[in-house]
């Protein structure tokens, strides 16, 4: 069983470490190999983050990693040199989601990443460095050429017309649809349980950003599970408790410590570049969560990261 | 010492407070001490009533629920051609009233006009009694010259409902040239041209021994400072867009910044020739990526190159206006510049080009209306030799006619007290009825303007169409209060109507806002005490918390210290249970008992601990 559970944990160390939360997933690589000391992933996951060298291809989570703010990492499919052509399609467009699943890659994503022009290398010898090809994504099997006469001649539309409801049922019984979507529901119910056993021990361990991080993974995962969002209610008030205790008082009036030319250097995103626009000497914090349009833990976490980067001061 | 009376520059874009103190008028500051407060309402997503620059900081990130510019709504009626435009305009939701008159839908709750327009009165009264340390109740407010009776009325309504007994409703430029003329021998023909943050009027007063009197006023309440705003916000987006392909116009965060920065920057280049814009984070590119930083230099050129027109427009408008009051530009002694577009260079220029004079400096154009108001207010509560303040009509009065037509008796801009006779006839055989329909506005057709009010006449002898022949007499008297009568000239039959403005609200709805807006303030008050009696009882019980070790480790093994921790940890517990319950009666009683176990705490430190 502590074999099981040190494997479900590395599992979740991993998504967190992928999220950036490295000492979230260290603390879970540790827990992991309190119960399964002779766990070879978690002292490789562990040896990985202490030295910050990365991690061996080999231990790559197994699931497609999701980004905890609501976009996906992308899944970029390699297209095969020759894919066979099924001889019949199900429908024109792109292939279908399971009922009650979200899509796991966002169309405009795989469009962006695959139009996206690749960093040339560093230059060798002098020579400009070799442009990559770039290959365009394709998806097979490819609706339209199935039904396309010229490439299957054999197949025409109007002749298995008569047999439609037939042929349809031939490559697509209910049985078999049901199954697949029963597997996938079952293998998505193991992945949250997985995210949430890691989210449960995180919070043991008093990391509740890391645990927030799993439990929105989870809820990606299955929206309407009424444990993840109790979890998730649970976590977002003690988050939110947290932060505005690093606010306190929130009647203060934070100002911006860093002149404009320095804060241009630092990583921020646009969200919090919005905060920190609003900060003008007259604001308090209070204002600040009603002024920035955000919810109250998204401000007041970006509110806490600029305070303990030094951007803005009580 | 007199009771402390307000002047309220009721503005579409900004209000100011003033109050005349040492015989000298005098700005008050709001509490985040800034002489303007945005004319903006809001309701947060927390359900939260903001009002002045908090609401203003959050108008583009929560456009339904942010009210801006409703002055430009304020006692009109629903169906009218204005209001029907504003709406196509203006983000947030407007529905009609029971009587045709205009609400506002926020966070689910429909507001009267004169509601929206009472949250920002309450402010400045706040502010004003912050300022004085004691309560104000009387005050003096301004309105556009334009403005019918209708919207003056919900303007005083306004004033009611924000508690404040409203002493006279003023002109704007009236005010202007009131504050302008204070302390000084004004005499003769002033024009007043005030380009606001979203209006243009322009105002000609005869001005002399103390009698204000409007000659012509007209104006154009779509252009001003906002205007100015979004071409320089244009501007901003273009050149981004150039540069990364990114619309900006997208994303409600960036806009509000550009809106801030566009604001920031015109206001700056009318002190200097160009500034610099740094919006550092104003978007992340699409699909992640470091976050781009918005750098641009406007120069004062530019800005007038981006604004020629609109500035044209204004003289334009002028042009008209004195045309219209057959005076020309050299008849004018002086000309008051008023609001803070005013500022900029080009339009101080093109005023200076069109009336052939430098126009008056040295009164703030922002505060120059509130100024002249608090003057007013001062006059007449310390019964200072009265200032005769004559106005005129602000639209024609009239009758419909048959045809769907409109017949003004009294056109825009007369002075009042007036009264004007016309005869009409009937225009149907043996017609015994005639009905009056009193009319106001410029319209020639009857349905284009708004209806007064209607009587019949009845009684008339049967005779061929245009046999009859009918006296209509229209007075206004020196309250404004307009009586409209008809009499037959053959039976001496007489009906007639008295029209008293309605700001769109009837005596009970009026009653029960006021009852619900003092039941906020008590709510408000309450809250803000709740707030801060929270506050300090979590800041001792986490003070309490961290000395409690020391305490205990100290005072182990004594009497004195196991007395002193079960009680303090009973208070502890006390406390957790009153904010749970979040009663402020409990919570104050709590932090007063938890305040002296923290000075016992401290005591016992300081005195055994070392």
């Amino acid at each position: 069983m502590s074999v099981q559970r040190a494997a479900q944990l590395v599992e979740a160390g991993l998504w967190l470490h992928m999220s950036g939360d490295v000492d979230g997933a260290r603390r879970l690589f540790e827990q992991a190999l309190k119960l399964d000391p002779s766990n070879q992933r978690a002292q490789q996951l562990l040896a990985g983050v202490a030295t910050g060298a990365g991690f061996p291809a080999a231990v790559a989570p197994s699931p497609a990693p999701v980004d905890w703010r609501g976009t996906v990492t992308p899944v970029v499919p390699a297209a095969p040199a020759a894919a066979p052509k099924p001889s019949i399609a199900l429908s024109k467009g792109r292939p279908s989601v399971p009922p009650g699943l979200r899509p796991r890659v966002e169309e405009s994503e795989l469009n962006w990443r695959a139009l996206a022009a690749p960093m040339p290398g560093p230059a060798v010898n002098g020579e400009p460095p070799p442009v990559p090809v770039v290959r365009p994504v394709t998806f097979t099997p490819d609706a339209t050429s199935a039904w396309d006469s010229q490439s299957n001649p054999g197949v025409r539309l109007d002749d298995v017309k008569p047999g439609l409801g037939d042929a349809m049922d031939l490559v697509c019984s209910p049985v078999r649809h049901e199954d697949a979507s029963a597997a996938e529901s079952q293998r998505i119910r193991e992945e949250v349980d997985t995210l949430l056993r890691g989210a449960r021990d995180l919070l043991d361990l008093d990391d509740h950003s890391g645990a927030m991080e799993l439990i929105l993974k989870a809820q990606q995962l299955a929206p309407s599970d009424p444990e993840v969002q109790s979890l998730r209610e649970r976590s977002e008030k003690t988050l939110l408790a947290m932060y505005e205790s690093k606010l306190w008082p929130l009647t203060s009036r934070p100002r911006v410590v860093l002149k404009d030319d320095e804060i241009i250097w630092l990583n921020l995103d646009h969200r919090a570049g919005f905060v920190l626009a609003q900060m003008d000497g007259t604001v308090t914090f209070e204002d600040l969560f009603e002024v920035c349009g955000m919810s109250r833990l998204d401000t007041a976490r970006i509110l806490v990261q600029l305070i303990d980067e030094g951007v803005i001061e009580r | 010492m007199p009771e402390h009376v307000i002047g309220i520059d009721l503005g579409t874009t900004n209000s100011v407070v003033a109050t005349v103190q040492g015989g000298q008028p005098t700005v008050i500051k709001n509490r985040t001490g800034s002489n303007l407060t945005p004319s903006v309402v809001a309701i947060s997503r927390s359900g939260k009533r903001l009002v002045g620059q908090i609401a203003k900081r959050q108008a583009i990130t929560n456009p339904t629920e942010t009210v801006y510019a409703s002055k430009r709504l304020i006692g009109r009626k629903y169906s009218s051609l204005q209001v029907q435009q504003a709406i196509k305009v203006l983000p947030y939701n407007i529905v009609p009233g029971e009587h045709d008159d205009v609400r506002v839908r926020m966070a689910g709750r429909d507001y009267a006009l004169p509601e929206i327009a009472a949250m920002v009165l309450a402010e400045l009264k706040a502010d004003a009694e912050a300022y004085f340390g004691k309560p104000v109740n009387k005050a003096v407010i301004t309105v556009p010259a334009y403005f019918n009776d209708g919207q003056r009325q919900a303007t005083k309504d306004a004033g009611k409902i924000a508690g404040l007994e409203v002493l006279r409703i003023l002109n704007e430029p009236t005010a202007a040239a009131l504050a302008y003329g204070f302390g000084r021998n004004v005499t003769g023909k002033v024009a007043v041209f005030d380009l606001g943050g979203g209006t243009f009027d322009v105002t000609v007063l005869e001005v002399g021994n103390d009698v204000y009197e409007v000659l012509a006023t007209g104006g154009d309440t779509y252009l001003g400072g906002e205007d100015f705003d979004q071409r320089i916000i244009e501007w901003m987006v273009l050149n981004f867009a150039k540069e990364h392909g990114i619309d900006l116009r997208k994303d409600r965060m960036a806009l509000q910044r550009l809106k801030d920065a566009a604001e920031k920057a015109k206001i700056e280049l009318s002190g200097v020739k160009e500034t610099q814009i740094n919006l550092p984070f104003i978007s992340t590119p699409p699909g992640g990526g470091a976050a781009l930083h918005l750098q641009a230099v406007l120069t004062r050129q530019k800005l007038e190159e981006l604004t020629a027109d609109l500035c044209d427009r204004t003289l334009k408008i002028c042009e008209e206006v004195l045309s219209e009051a057959k005076i020309r530009p050299q008849d004018l002694k002086e000309v008051i510049l008023v609001g803070g577009m005013t500022r900029m260079p080009k339009v101080v220029e093109g005023v200076r080009d069109y009336f052939k004079k430098e126009p008056c400096k040295g009164v703030h154009p922002d505060e120059v209306v509130a100024l002249g108001a608090a003057v007013q207010a001062n006059t007449l509560v310390a019964d200072q030799g009265e200032v005769l303040l004559l106005d005129v009509t602000p639209q024609s009065l009239g009758v419909a006619i048959a045809g769907g037509y409109s017949r003004r008796l009294i056109p825009r801009n007369t002075t009042v007290p007036t009264s004007v006779s016309e005869v009409f006839n009937t225009s149907k055989d043996n017609q015994t009825t005639v009905k009056i329909m009193v009319l106001q506005g410029e319209s020639e057709l009857a349905h284009e303007n708004e209806l007064l009010g209607e009587f019949i006449l009845t009684g008339l002898r049967e005779a061929p169409r245009g046999e009859v022949e009918i006296d209509v007499t229209f007075e206004i008297n020196a309250e404004g209060i307009l009586s409209v009568s008809a009499r037959d000239r053959e039976t001496g039959q007489r009906q007639s109507i008295t029209v008293t403005a309605s700001g769109g609200l009837t005596e009970d709805e009026l009653r029960r806002i006021m009852d619900e807006q003092r039941d906020y303030l008590l709510e408000a008050r309450m809250s803000d005490e709740l707030k801060q009696k929270r506050g300090e009882l979590e800041n001792v019980l986490r003070e309490i918390g961290e000395l409690f070790p020391r305490v205990k480790a100290i005072t182990s093994g004594s009497e004195f210290g196991s007395d002193v921790l079960v009680k303090a940890e009973k208070g502890l517990a006390d406390a957790r249970r009153a904010l749970e319950k979040n009663d402020l009666s409990e919570i104050a009683a709590s932090a007063d008992q938890m305040g002296r176990t923290l000075n016992l705490f401290r005591g016992v430190i300081q005195r055994i601990g070392g």
